[in-house]
């Protein structure tokens, strides 16, 4: 059975704040730790009110100071937003406190549009420099020469293992010219999945982090005691990617009955696009729609994001996720 | 030249000796390795018998550590099958975190069915477990985690405490006197290991398709090779020869004893088809046949005449690192230490001048 990560957006619902998102990010890392799930990711998004993890490097510290095991990750980090070498310290600072445990990804999109781009002092004309930027990232990570003028003071010597991310097939071609394991977003942007794979796996070069090709796939999986609340739950997921397209940004709103019915066609193409792969019910449809996604793509491990707006419910998702993984074996 | 002095605890081929003395002999050989310069010590673990008994090597090269400061501690191997990983991993980061970074950590995964059997008989499976248990050391020392989901090994993961203090990068190394195990030496990103018993030109196809998988499998060369000799040096040449041929003739014999290389079970146990031929060879040969191709392999002779053995090895194979047995097939411990005398004084100094960069001239 492959392995199952998390993906944790930090989502700030309406009525709440940011502090108790994160403060939710760190009770599901702990919960998803003890669940035995690998890997728990957060993700760089700016000028989102839904979104309370801007500040990545920051709040997974927050997250690793709290957990023990658990791999903690950047899912990922947007390079063209950053010096690479500062992101180079921000994830050695992690991984000399945390040894062993920090990972990084790297996407090339800038998690935001033109006028947050403009805040960051960035132009989206960026992104061309991406493979030089990921290259030089990872240099920092190595030992430092001996004459090396620039070092990252922490990070220098910590091999922080990296993963380029992608929503395209330009992230698959780099992943495997690198010979770096591949993740793909296949949570927001399932269109390019299948081609981005077969990529990946066919132009994959071994490196020294890397002998053989690995895809990890994020999923939508919300799971409920009943397909039904399921659903009811998922909805909240539905508003927000509408709102998100249709430039309406705002907090995760609470789900609501019977959506599906409400949606009119313009919308249910939206959705139809970028919730293609979700997986949606109880434990067992959850486990016909893993089962499905796996034969389909042949993920090496998914990495399993949920958007519910209950904190316990959320909670309860992962929970089933995990019992219907653990009966697969 | 990296230059390693190989214990290897037998007392086939002597007469009248205990185990106390046998291991007396080994320590003190390996004291005057590790203060007349050699870099490190190495040993094998074998169980139960005369071949060999050293049934713990990480716990011998812990007492090593203290004993001879600043020599590095080699593993050749710790035979996996027969052990937990996860006790593996944490007696590795024990080791090195009181040498100061100084294990150098060998994988195997055995041979000897009779060894097997007393471990309640998971010689088919050995493979099996090599395969899944020695990565999930080498990751556990590399992260500090170790963690295993296989047929063998269901290993939660756990952090290792005392954490690996120091970056196990070029100090894996794993034994492959198979073709299979010559693929998992490359996958495991270690030094090979082989052990010199068999003329080298015969060796060459492996150690070139070690060298190509590793290439395949981690984008980079492979870290030269580790090759544990067998030497018998002396003053004459004459009499080096014959002590050769008694002793290097016994060891072999041992061999055959330990492995049962004249029996037929390679064929029927799983994952040891490739010795199916070599006791082929072996029944067909005979024992004098098999140590005549001992003795074109391993070193014995003068020192000027052990030094010219190793160029002419070089030039075949390319660059290696050489881990050196003095003490085995019924070698008197004057014998013995003398030869390792005499190599500390003429033959050292000679490959420690020995650069990677002169290999590509000495090929020519």
């Amino acid at each position: 059975m492959v392995p199952l990560s998390v993906l944790d957006l930090s989502p700030i619902v309406e009525g709440g704040d940011a502090g108790q998102s994160l403060r939710n990010s760190l009770d599901l890392a702990r919960h998803v730790e003890a669940l035995g799930y690998r890997r728990f990711w957060m993700a760089e998004h700016h000028n989102l009110p839904g979104i309370a993890s801007a500040a990545t490097a920051v709040a997974l510290a927050h997250v690793a100071a709290g957990t023990t095991t658990i791999r903690i990750g950047a899912g990922g980090i947007m390079l063209p937003n950053h010096a690479p070498l500062l992101i180079a310290e921000q994830f050695g600072t992690l991984a000399a406190l945390h040894p062993g445990r920090v990972e990084l990804g790297l996407g090339r999109a800038p998690g935001s549009d033109q006028v947050t781009a403009r805040a960051m002092r960035r132009t989206l004309l960026g992104g061309d420099e991406f493979p030089q930027d990921v290259v030089e990232l990872m240099a920092y990570f190595q030992p430092a020469e001996p004459d090396q003028a620039v070092q990252a003071v922490p990070g220098a010597g910590l091999q922080v293992p990296i993963w380029i991310l992608g929503s395209s097939t330009f992230g698959a071609q780099l992943a495997a010219i690198l010979g770096l394991p591949f993740a793909f977003a296949s949570h927001f942007a399932p269109a390019m999945m299948m081609p981005a794979i077969a990529i990946y796996r066919e132009r994959f070069r071994p490196s020294a982090q890397l002998a053989a090709p690995n895809v990890m796939l994020g999923v939508t999986v919300v799971a409920a005691e009943s397909d039904e609340e399921a659903r009811f739950l998922f909805s909240s997921l539905q508003q927000s990617t509408l709102n998100n397209r249709t430039g309406r940004r705002g907090r995760v709103p609470p789900p609501v009955a019977d959506f599906d019915a409400q949606l009119d066609p313009y919308a249910r193409a939206i959705l139809a696009d970028s919730q293609a792969c979700a997986i949606v019910g109880d434990a067992q449809t959850v486990r016909r729609g893993l089962d499905e996604f796996i034969g389909q793509t042949g993920a090496d491990e998914l990495m399993v994001t949920a958007n519910i707006f209950d904190h316990a419910k959320r909670k309860r998702s992962f929970e089933i996720v995990a019992e219907v993984h653990g009966a697969m074996r | 030249m990296d230059v390693g002095m190989m214990m290897v605890f037998a007392s086939y081929g002597w007469e009248n000796i205990g185990d106390d003395q046998v291991w007396e002999e080994e320590l003190r050989l390996a004291r005057l390795a590790a203060a007349s310069g050699f870099d490190v010590l190495w040993s094998a673990e074998h169980h139960f018998f005369d071949y060999s008994f050293c049934p713990d090597n990480l716990q011998l090269m812990t007492y090593l550590a203290a004993a001879c400061p600043g020599v590095g501690l080699g593993t050749a191997a710790v035979i996996v099958p027969w052990h937990d990983p996860l006790r593996v991993a944490e007696q590795a980061a024990v080791l090195d975190l009181l040498s100061k970074g100084r294990l150098r950590l060998g994988l195997g995964r055995g041979l000897a069915r009779r060894e097997f059997a007393a471990f309640r008989g998971t010689m088919d499976e050995s493979r099996e477990r090599f395969d899944e248990a020695a990565p999930m050391i080498v990751e556990a020392l590399r992260t500090g985690f170790i963690e295993g989901d296989g047929k063998h090994y269901k290993q939660p993961r756990v952090e290792l405490r005392p954490r690996p203090q120091h970056d196990f990068t070029g100090r894996i190394y794993a034994v492959a006197s198979s073709e299979d195990s010559v693929e998992a030496a490359a996958r495991l990103g270690a030094h090979m290991v082989m052990f010199s018993d068999r003329p080298w030109h015969m060796r060459l196809p492996a150690i070139q398709r070690n060298r190509d998988l590793f290439r395949q499998f981690h984008g980079r060369a492979a870290p030269a090779m580790m090759i544990t000799d067998f030497c018998i040096c002396g003053p004459n040449l004459t009499e080096a020869e014959e002590h050769a041929r008694k002793y290097m003739g016994k060891f072999v014999e041992s061999n055959f004893h330990h492995y049962e290389f004249l029996g037929e079970h390679f064929a029927t146990v799983k994952g040891y088809d490739a010795y199916v031929q070599k006791a082929a060879i072996a029944r067909q040969g005979g024992l004098e046949g098999a140590v005549a191709g001992f003795m074109q392999a391993a070193i014995w002779g003068t020192p000027d005449r052990v030094l010219r053995e190793l160029e002419a090895r070089r030039a075949v194979i390319g660059d290696f690192e050489l881990n050196v047995a003095f003490r085995f097939g019924g070698v008197p411990f004057d014998i013995a230490e003398r030869g390792l005398q005499l190599f500390i004084k003429e033959v050292l100094p000679v490959l420690k001048t020995w650069r990677a960069e002169d290999t590509a001239r000495a090929a020519e």
